[in-house]
């Protein structure tokens, strides 16, 4: 292919060691062509077409490629960990692209002990990072579920938000500057007193690519941890509540439903299930390769007979809470949600959860492995209608779905609700269908499709839903960074 | 202004087509309108782009002035969300007097006199931490942006995708204008501040960590020791604050110490050499990254001398 050999030969001038690969889309590698959302079951590649994919080493390779693909036509696919779930990749287009791969500008590049502050080439895994920090009895304190497979580029294009952003604050809380190759090949850097700052952080690779971060370090602290059993999820909610307003904030606060509860195996070893269906649910295999299918297959009649048992078992929702030790005295919090109603279940649940909450693509792979597909909808909620929503959205789900529930990320304003949803796969237009409904159901409430896993291109289209005319301010911004539109085209918008 | 008749006459026609006329005021070079509706904000906002028409405040040198003082309405107060939506013509602290009459409050140091559209459009916040940051009480921004109205959310924390209403704030009027805002409040009695006194300005105290929620700080220098003071948004229970202090009457009316004029810097710019380094740290909680300073010209000892003046507060 004339065109595809053009753009090779360019792009191989400026890259050392070549290391420009083109492949038969049919024989791409798994890992590069998709990122972790597992929600393109129906994509099937065309084989005859060619993907050009390409792992630049510092931000000169990245400017020059990006000038190279901006004169050729090509788009450019940005790649930091591949853990989105906003859906990037697979790309289908008849345009050519190139994907950029980051994860070769990485390793700590500056780090300023006085001001607690420590710059990363944008690649770096976050787990790397950590280790990093970690010889100095630091962290960065960002610590996401997918904290061995994300970016640190990655974190700042979508503002991702880890377990502990409660304490810590999301990646546009602890970001200092960000540096930026845009969509013409010109390098910035921008510091969070730029206004540019705040288009950039959360642009999801539209403008250019990150290339490299500027964080706030903290010091290494001791945690302490309990698990508490709340009467129903609108008494949780009130006590979740309760806790955010607190002060100091907790570390970690999470509310989960019971089914979400049981299936995550919180409760494993706490609440032994006295009949034949919680037992089902709390044995993880069966649930996945027996009992799920059937619920499926019942939609929504089946689920309220789980969530009845469950009920009847005394399954009640769970808050998972932490605190930095010496900040606040764990006898205080105990007497406080024993006037709220809550059980304590000690620290052991919490640790549980805490050992396996970065057990993400093994618990993809089961799910897949019993014919089942796992997606997640996580929306940014005003306290007022988190009760809506939970219950709106479970809804829309029901008849096509099991889901779980967890609250978590809270701030002044809200928190996000996070549902887990598990499917037998249907066609494409239902499942378009599906996160319509859902996200014209939650635009009723002034809430954010997306709390902290990007929009992406399957949630993008619904931008407009969140922020009305202000989305040209988006456009603007799109056309003064990066004219020819070339980069992570059909993101976001 | 405009130099053609002929445009000019237009403009003015247009303008008194979708603006009360008891609204416009000719004056010597300028115009001054004083819009009541975000509605007529929005359609200043666009026959002044239609015109090439620059925009300012009354303070400012523009030929189509802005007085946001009409607009000064509360429009809902929420005890179910505890927010509070406004006009943003509304001065801060009127806005302070008024929710204070029902034991609540925005739990920050109000600005005086200046409004909160014209905080927002310069750039200049209350002291504390920013006002759209982590525990800045700032949840959304509606803007006129030529003839139209939107509803924009914005504090940081809550959503993916690019933030650009933060990108427009301190942005002048000329793009779009924040009309109307809605504020986190507090009960006044979930709102503590605290003094720490340290013997040296180097002394991080123990509530400078992520967890405290902070939303205000201000520091003084008093005979050779340094004091933080913070407003701390959030209830207290339990018992380890060393010293609490009675803010609930005074604090909100400080005499004229504010910062009239300034802008945010990142800490670790303002901390460049001499014996600056090592204050950072008693900042970088309050405000995640930066710090809010009178004058980026003046040095550390004018900063802690304005700061002096709150002593008359406690």
């Amino acid at each position: 292919m004339p065109f595809i050999s053009n753009v090779t030969n360019k792009m191989e001038g400026v890259l050392k060691e070549k290391n420009l690969h083109v492949w038969k889309a049919d024989g791409l590698p798994y890992h590069i062509l998709r990122d972790a959302s597992s929600s393109f079951w129906w994509f099937e590649p065309d084989v005859e077409s060619e993907i050009l994919y390409t792992a630049p080493r510092n931000e000169t390779e990245v400017a020059q490629i990006i000038r190279i693909a901006g004169q050729l036509g090509v788009k450019v696919i940005v790649r930091g960990g591949g853990s989105g779930l906003g859906g990037v990749l697979p790309y289908e287009s008849d345009v050519p692209y190139v994907i950029m791969d980051l994860k070769g500008i990485d390793g700590l590049l500056k780090e300023n002990e006085k001001c607690s502050l420590a710059s990363f080439g944008a690649g770096t895994l976050g787990i790397e990072a950590e280790r990093i920090m970690a010889r100095q009895r630091r962290t960065l304190g960002n610590l996401p579920m997918s904290l061995a497979f994300s970016t640190l580029g990655g974190w700042a294009a979508t503002d991702a938000a880890g377990h502990f952003s409660t304490y810590y604050g999301r990646t546009s809380d602890l970001l200092t500057s960000v540096r930026l190759v845009d969509g013409r090949g010109d390098i910035h850097e921008f510091s969070r007193t730029d206004s540019d700052f705040h288009l950039i952080v959360g642009s999801e690779g539209i403008l250019g690519v990150i290339t490299a971060v500027e964080l706030l370090t903290f010091p290494q602290e001791r945690f302490w941890f309990r698990a508490f059993k709340v009467p129903d999820m609108y008494e949780g909610l009130e006590v979740f509540r309760y806790l955010t307003e607190l002060c100091p904030a907790p570390v970690l606060l999470r509310l989960h439903d019971p089914l979400d509860s049981l299936v995550s195996g919180i409760l494993e070893g706490i609440n032994p299930p006295s009949s034949m269906v919680s037992g089902l649910l709390a044995g993880l295999s069966g649930f996945r390769n027996t009992l799920m299918p059937l619920m499926l297959s019942g939609g929504k009649l089946l689920t309220s007979w789980a969530e009845n048992i469950l009920s009847g078992d005394n399954i009640s929702p769970v808050i998972l809470l932490g605190y930095v030790a010496d900040e606040m005295p764990a006898d205080t919090i105990e007497d406080i949600l024993r006037d709220h109603g809550a059980v304590s279940l000690g620290p052991a649940p919490v640790l549980r959860w805490l050992g396996r909450r970065h057990d993400m693509a093994s618990e993809v792979s089961v799910y897949s492995s019993a014919g089942l597909m796992i997606d997640t909808a996580e929306f940014s909620v005003p306290w007022k209608f988190i009760n809506q929503v939970y219950e709106d959205i479970r809804d829309v789900l029901a008849s096509r779905a099991l889901t779980l529930v967890h609250i978590s990320h809270p701030d002044i304003s809200g928190a996000s609700v996070y549902f887990t949803f598990v499917f037998k796969p249907f066609s494409r237009e239902e499942y378009d269908l599906l996160w319509s409904d859902m996200a014209q159901t939650v635009s009723r409430y002034s809430a954010a499709i997306s709390h902290h896993h990007g929009m992406g291109r399957l949630k993008g289209r619904f931008i407009h839903l969140e922020h009305g005319p202000g989305v040209i301010h988006i456009r603007n911004a799109k056309s003064r960074f990066d004219p020819l539109n070339i980069m992570n085209p059909g993101v976001l918008l | 202004m405009i130099e053609n008749s002929f445009l000019k006459e237009r403009f003015f026609v247009e303008l008194e087509s979708m603006i009360s006329p008891n609204s416009i005021e000719e004056h010597e070079g300028y115009i001054l309108i004083h819009p009541g509706t975000s509605f007529e904000m929005a359609r200043i906002l666009y026959v002044a782009k239609k015109y090439s028409v620059d925009l300012s405040f009354p303070w400012g040198k523009a030929p189509l002035r802005i007085s946001p003082n009409s607009m000064n309405s509360i429009l809902k107060v929420d005890r179910d969300s505890m927010t509070v939506s406004v006009q943003s013509g509304m001065r801060w602290e009127d806005l302070e007097h008024i929710l204070r009459e029902d034991g609540l409050t925005v739990g920050i140091i109000p600005l005086r006199r200046m409004t909160i559209m014209e905080s927002l459009v310069t750039g200049m916040e209350p002291p504390g931490i920013p006002l759209d940051g982590r525990s800045g009480p700032l949840i959304g921004v509606g803007w006129a942006l030529e003839g139209e109205v939107v509803q924009a959310p914005l504090v940081l924390q809550r959503s993916t995708g690019p933030q650009w209403s933060s990108a427009l704030l301190g942005r002048g009027l000329n793009t779009a204008v924040p009309v109307e805002v809605r504020l986190r409040i507090w009960r006044q009695a979930d709102v503590t501040a605290v003094c720490h006194t340290y013997p040296s300005a180097q002394m991080p105290g123990p509530f400078i960590k992520p967890g405290s929620r902070h939303a205000s700080i201000t520091l003084r220098q008093s005979a050779g020791v340094f004091q933080v003071i913070w407003l701390m948004t959030g209830r207290w229970v339990h018992d380890s604050l060393p010293e609490k202090c009675d803010w609930s009457e005074k604090i909100w009316s400080l005499p004229a110490v504010e910062l009239s004029s300034g802008k945010r810097i990142l800490h670790k710019d303002f901390w460049q050499g001499d014996n600056r380094v090592g204050m950072s740290r008693m900042f970088w909680n309050a405000t995640p990254n930066s710090l809010f300073i009178p004058d980026e010209n003046e040095g550390i000892n004018e900063f802690f001398l304005r700061m002096n003046a709150l002593h008359r507060v406690f």
